[in-house]
């Protein structure tokens, strides 16, 4: 580009300095009407054939960007020539006549602009060839008139100054010529590289739309080849896509959902509550179900309902609320868990059955009642029994890993002295050892460690952990056990002195069926699932398992667990008052919970334990109750909730503590979450007692400094404003200015004191203390009568004051209520 | 119920490989009178026949199975007091306990071991 740059303005400068040469006019008059007739030649070729007409013709025809581009660059090219022509110097027809072919040129540009539109528009050919009308005649008289005009000027000229016109242009056609040819060189480079990049942008973005084509077609046939479904529904429910996966599941067809609301995909209990469900959730912000996995049920479209996994999450498009549901489809997970529980079950059984006969009939051989035996035969017949006691084991395994896994094991703890249950195990183990010839040694200075243990599962780790170690252990080798208190946790180990444990099989040994090598199994016998059993089992009494080995010495397994301290419970300091509560406990025959009765009984409680709902009802009719514990596992939460319900209804009292046990305790309380009436602990089965009973105490502290609830009926305001001001720091006070409004609060508030004006309420008055008499605990609630006239019959089963307006002022009268408030609550809620 | 030491027993199994050994170890390492009968129904005909002093009563058996048996026996007057020990090759806890609340004295488990089968028996017998 600067080279021709350079270049033309070289040719320009040689060009003037020869014009400077020719210092006569008409030398520059017949120079410049050379260079109008090459601009003129130029402008016709730009126009006709090969020029913008020309590919304004085949744009119509083909609609191609190729044509397009061309005319658009002739269009350029001519407004260069005419500014060129221009600039020369022109007369004033000449000027007329330049701007008729401009007037062409620009016509032909909007025309081309139009018939761009109208191409994009689908017109046909000869629709836009009809609609874009363009008068081009008037281009070619104009340059018909120029190139007249200049011929004729020509002529005069070189009759007159024939010699130095013909020098003059000798030179000057030669620059002119060379310049223009420049000129239109740099036009051509300079259009040349603006359609180079109009053509790489329509390639661009062709290319990119093609791209994003792909990568949606990509999207969705991932989205469709994912098993599970995927729903996106907008924030009314709409569902607005699923995949094929969805199709699958539920037997739709994709327009018989996607527009519809995805409720149809719920069953009927849910069915109707859906769009409130989603309401709910857009106004609080609050669903358990978003963001974690649940399961439900669904419904299929021919009806039937089954088993799925939801997963919900939330999502914001174009500003719009969207949820994506991510569906599986678990009834065949469910059927082959049944399937598989069912097929250990009767495994479990059908091996059991010839195993007895088995095991049975080797037994009797080997008693020796039927009469001697040779004893290579009698060495024979305990191969077999061996290996049938060996095959029964491996079925109890079996069984208890099934049940391990199923979350079915159950473990009975109670508090359990560590020794006994070391010693069992090392006496039960003593005839295995001395079989393999093998010393078993007990230390240990773990007497006195308790621990919260079911004893048989704890015996049962021990038992694998001596007998692995005796199996394992070299011909007069020593295996010890060991008890002790580590830093404040019992620890139990079992060291051998085996070969240690190679690093590979470290990794292993607590998994399943892993045993060193296979040949293991034949010499030393074992299922490989000892370990992996005992690790649960210690893992479920919130103890560690584990191992130190060093190969070529030996290897100490060892377990810890927390120890049982008994003394934090004789810390609890109980009172007087709070041993005598009347506690009520809901609970299960099973040994568990009677363990409970009987455990507060042992500190001093006196609980009054019964096993069903109709048992406690009785028992909260006949006298009230301060402490009501429900064991869930039991009764179940909807009856307990409803226990609850009549419990601070009939009793009026709120806020004594109410304490639920389950097994399951975050689900209850889940379940609950709407429940009006509130429960004071949630303690998940199995607990320590004296965590129990410290948290039992705890409850019965805070809820002791929850506020007594007065009701203030009078229709003075003053008077109400002044006694809410004096006792609002130790009382809750509600006011009724009315009989109605009294009555109301009475119905729909537990109250423990009443102030009243008995003018104010009438014969409501002595119906409402009437009822109350019947209802309330009569130790617990208080009547103070603030009255101008005198009171008739006040009714006296309570704590009565009784104050006359006239003679004893507000204030006095005040003081003497705050006492009986202070005296109700201690009575009501312990000292 | 006659007298206190425990002598005549009855069993009721299906399967006659057990069947056999458990008479055979009741009889030849505990000296008790065995008599055997195959499902849940027979047992209430030599219940008359035989006036046993307990019964072994399989759980699991075809016609009529050991808690059906052991329900129909507690209706009877004269059948209702006779001690039952249920035998059962489900040794899970829980189905102990299952067959304990229906009213029985006790559970074996299956397999097992005809060496100490007379001593279980009698142990339970001596808890009633």
């Amino acid at each position: 580009m600067v080279i021709i740059v350079v270049i033309v303005l070289g040719v320009n400068f040689t060009f003037s300095n020869n014009l400077n040469q020719l210092n006569t006019s008409w030398k520059e008059h017949s120079e410049s009407t050379l260079k109008k007739t090459s601009y003129l030649s130029f402008i016709r070729q730009a126009l006709g054939y090969g020029g913008m007409i020309h590919h304004y013709k085949n744009y119509i025809l083909r609609g191609d960007a190729e044509n397009l581009i061309e005319a658009h660059f002739h269009i350029l090219e001519l407004r260069t020539f005419l500014t060129s022509y221009r600039d020369i110097g022109v007369t004033p027809v000449e000027e007329n006549n330049l701007i008729a072919v401009e007037q062409v040129v620009d016509d032909y540009f909007y025309a081309l602009s139009r018939a761009e539109v109208l191409k994009s528009q689908g017109l046909s050919v000869a629709d836009i060839d009809r609609l874009v009308i363009i008068d081009d005649h008037f281009a070619f008289d104009a340059l018909l008139d120029l190139e007249h005009d200049l011929f004729e000027e020509k002529n005069v000229d070189q009759k007159a100054f024939s010699e130095n016109v013909n020098k003059l242009t000798n030179t000057s056609f030669l620059l002119t010529i060379i310049e223009t040819v420049t000129f239109a060189f740099l036009i051509l480079i300079i259009g040349w590289v603006f359609r180079k990049r109009i053509v790489d942008l329509y390639a661009r973005e062709v290319e990119e739309k093609k791209k994003i084509e792909e990568e949606r077609a990509k999207i969705a046939t991932m989205v469709n080849s994912i098993r599970e479904g995927l729903v996106t529904i907008d924030s009314k429910g709409i569902v607005l896509t699923v995949n094929d996966a969805v199709l699958e599941i539920y037997g739709y067809k994709r327009e018989e959902l996607i527009g519809h609301n995805v409720k149809i995909l719920v069953p009927s209990p849910h069915y109707a509550k859906h769009d409130g469900y989603l309401k709910a959730y857009l106004k609080t912000g609050q669903a358990r179900i978003i963001g974690s996995s649940r399961e439900l049920e669904s419904i299929r479209a021919n009806g039937q309902s089954f088993p799925i996994y939801l997963n919900i999450s939330e999502m914001e498009v174009d500003g719009e609320r969207q949820f994506v549901g991510t569906i599986r489809d678990v009834s065949d997970k469910k059927a082959a868990d049944r399937a598989k529980k069912h097929f250990i079950a009767t495994v479990s059984h059908e091996l059991r059955t010839p195993l007895t006969a088995i095991q049975g009939a080797l037994g009797m051989i080997s008693t020796g009642v039927l009469g001697s035996v040779p004893d290579k035969i009698d060495s024979l017949v305990n191969v077999a029994l061996n290996n049938t006691k060996r095959l029964v084991l491996l079925v109890n395994d079996l069984l208890d890993l099934e049940k391990l896994d199923a979350g079915e094991m159950s473990f009975d703890y109670s508090e359990q002295a560590l020794s006994e249950i070391i010693g069992n195990a090392y006496y039960a183990n003593l005839p295995y050892a001395d079989q393999y010839n093998v010393k078993l040694n007990l230390t240990g200075k773990g007497r006195g460690l308790n621990v919260w243990a079911d004893p048989k599962r704890l015996e049962q780790v021990i038992t694998n952990l001596l007998s692995n170690a005796i199996k394992f252990s070299p011909e007069g080798g020593t295996v010890t056990l060991n008890f002790y208190n580590k830093d404040g946790v019992a620890r139990v180990e079992v060291s051998d002195q085996g070969e240690g444990i190679s690093e590979d099989f470290q990794k292993i040994i607590f998994k399943r069926f892993s045993q060193a090598d296979n040949s293991d199994t034949r010499t030393k016998g074992g299922t490989g699932l000892g370990l992996s059993i005992s690790k649960v089992i210690v893992e479920n009494h919130n103890g560690i398992i584990g191992f130190d080995t060093v190969e070529g010495e030996g290897t100490t397994f060892y377990f810890e667990m927390d120890i049982y301290k008994r003394q934090n419970v004789e810390k609890v300091e109980l009172s007087e008052e709070y041993l005598n509560r009347r506690i009520l406990l809901v609970e299960d025959t099973n040994p568990q919970a009677d363990m409970l009765s009987k455990s507060m009984s042992s500190y001093g409680f006196k609980p009054i334990a019964v096993n069903t709902i109709a048992q406690a009802r009785n028992q909260m009719h006949s006298s009230p109750i301060d402490t009501l514990i429900v064991d869930l596992d039991n009764v179940g939460l909807g009856k307990a909730l409803d226990l609850v319900e009549n419990l601070r209804l009939s009793q009026s009292r709120e806020r004594f503590p109410i304490v639920f046990l389950s097994e399951d305790i975050e689900r209850h309380k889940d379940l609950s979450a709407s429940s009006r009436y509130e429960v004071n602990l949630w303690l998940k089965k199995p607990f320590l007692i004296g965590d129990f009973l410290t948290m039992l105490d705890k409850t019965i502290q805070s809820a002791k400094h929850i506020k007594p609830k007065i009701l203030f009926i009078n229709d003075d305001d003053a008077l109400s404003i002044r006694l809410k001001k004096h006792i609002e720091a130790k009382a809750s006070v509600t006011i009724a200015a009315s009989a109605q409004e009294a009555k109301l609060c009475y119905d729909h508030i537990g109250f423990d004191m009443f102030i009243v004006d008995p003018d104010v309420m009438g014969k409501d008055m002595k119906a409402m203390a009437s009822d109350l008499v019947t209802k309330i605990n009569k130790d617990t609630i208080g009547v103070v009568y603030y009255s101008k006239s005198k009171v008739k019959d006040p009714v006296d089963s309570f704590e009565t004051m009784v104050f006359d307006q006239d003679k004893t002022p507000f204030d006095e009268a005040l003081k003497a209520i705050s006492k009986l408030n202070k005296k109700l609550a201690d009575e009501k809620y312990g000292a | 119920m006659s007298g206190d030491e425990l002598k005549k027993i009855l069993i009721a199994e299906d399967e006659q490989d057990i069947r056999d050994i458990e008479k055979m170890a009741l009889e030849m390492l505990g000296s008790f009178e065995v008599e055997t009968c195959v499902n849940g129904a027979e047992v209430q005909d030599k219940v008359v026949s035989y006036e046993p002093q307990l019964i072994l009563l399989d759980v699991m058996m075809p016609i009529m199975d050991g808690p059906q048996a052991l329900g129909i026996l507690r209706e009877d007057d004269a059948t209702k007091n006779i001690p039952i020990i249920f035998v059962t090759a489900k040794a899970m806890e829980s189905e102990v306990e299952r067959l304990i609340s229906l009213g029985a004295l006790g559970v074996i488990t299956k397999p097992f071991d005809p060496a100490t089968l007379s001593q279980q028996v009698l142990d339970i017998w001596k808890g009633r």
